[in-house]
């Protein structure tokens, strides 16, 4: 069902051509439904993402709220910094709310 | 006599004004063959052949807006397994990066189609079109972005100031709210980018152990571009 999260993953976001070292997938449905998946780069290829992906959501329906948290490490957002360059954080891996998310499309949601 | 000869009005035969075209390459399947008459549709566009051709131009708008206009007509599947078969690559004619880099910051390929943004991706010098499905999923991709920040500067403050788009709203508004009523100025560059209201929430207080209470406010376009009050209301 997210064959092209996972396609764009692969090809675009964590391809050889890219220094990106995590990316967050957001897929909405027709169907007033989102999903969301986190996905890391694979360290031993150093291309393609990591299978199982990080994190993955169910469907959610965009008018409910949701008190669903995906932690996103740190190295992972800081990919390739050194670590004396690394800014001090208050937590050590970024919380993401998908509630955030979820508000947005809401409120520009088009039917 | 030559087949090409050009036959006068007072009825004499004369040369043709040049010799007959000699085509090495073959026609592709399914290209128009007005555009491979022209010699620069033959190889890979630089700089200044776009902008020495005027003709350049205006193919590789006509093709992007043609692949954009069957994108943003697709109607949308409601799950990822029925995949879309329109090829989305411009086959000719070839970009240099230099000239795909020019065209993106000159803002010089169509921006928007039917109501819907444009992205541009170069793939083996070939330009490869895609559009965003709707303003909701241009949103969302960046909907958080402004909480990812913050957490990378001063961390721990979530959902406290939300930005549309990219909004040039900065976190200097955090330190010049003291108490409810006080007034915000609005900066030049605030006023001449946002012509609607504008909302956006500002952490009143932080207590050690006790959940965070929020101010929301309300900025209003300023006409005279003098500072405005906000309209200050507690939530949760």
């Amino acid at each position: 069902m997210l064959g092209r999260l996972f396609r764009d993953a692969d090809e675009k976001h964590v391809s050889a051509t890219t220094g990106v070292g995590v990316y967050v997938g957001i897929k909405i449905y027709p169907s007033e439904q989102l999903k969301t998946c986190l996905f890391e780069r694979d360290p031993v290829r150093g291309f393609g993402y990591l299978n199982p992906p990080l994190a993955e959501t169910g469907f959610m329906n965009i008018n409910h709220h949701c008190n669903i948290t995906i932690g996103v490490p740190k190295h992972l957002i800081f990919f390739g910094v050194p670590p004396a360059l690394v800014p001090p954080t208050a937590t050590p891996d970024y919380s993401l709310n998908i509630d955030i998310i979820r508000s947005r499309i809401l409120k520009y949601w088009e039917a | 006599m030559d087949t090409l000869a050009v036959r006068g009005g007072n009825g004499h035969t004369r040369p043709p004004p040049y010799p007959p075209r000699k085509r090495n390459k073959p026609i592709p399947q399914g290209m128009p063959p007005i555009l491979l008459a022209h010699p620069l549709m033959q190889g890979v566009l630089t700089v200044e052949d776009n902008l020495d051709s005027r003709r350049a131009q205006s193919s590789i708008a006509a093709r992007v807006r043609a692949i954009a206009d069957r994108l943003a007509n697709m109607p949308e599947p409601y799950d990822d397994t029925t995949s879309c078969h329109i090829d989305c690559t411009v086959h000719q004619p070839l970009l240099s990066v230099s000239l795909f880099d020019f065209l993106i910051e000159r803002n010089q390929l169509p921006e928007f189609e039917g109501g819907k943004r444009i992205k541009y991706q170069l793939a083996s010098n070939q330009l490869v079109v895609h559009v965003v499905p709707s303003f909701c999923h241009h949103s969302a991709a960046g909907s958080f972005a402004s909480d990812l920040f913050r957490w990378s500067e001063s961390g721990g403050v979530i959902d406290c100031l939300e930005m549309g788009l990219g909004g040039a709203t900065t976190l200097h508004y955090r330190s010049e709210l003291r108490q409810p009523g006080s007034t915000i100025a609005v900066p030049r560059s605030l006023r001449t980018t946002h012509s609607h209201r504008l909302t956006f929430r500002v952490p009143l207080e932080r207590q050690s152990g006790q959940p965070m209470s929020y101010t929301r406010i309300s900025v209003l376009k300023s006409q005279s571009h003098t500072s405005v009050g906000p309209a200050i209301s507690r939530c949760g």
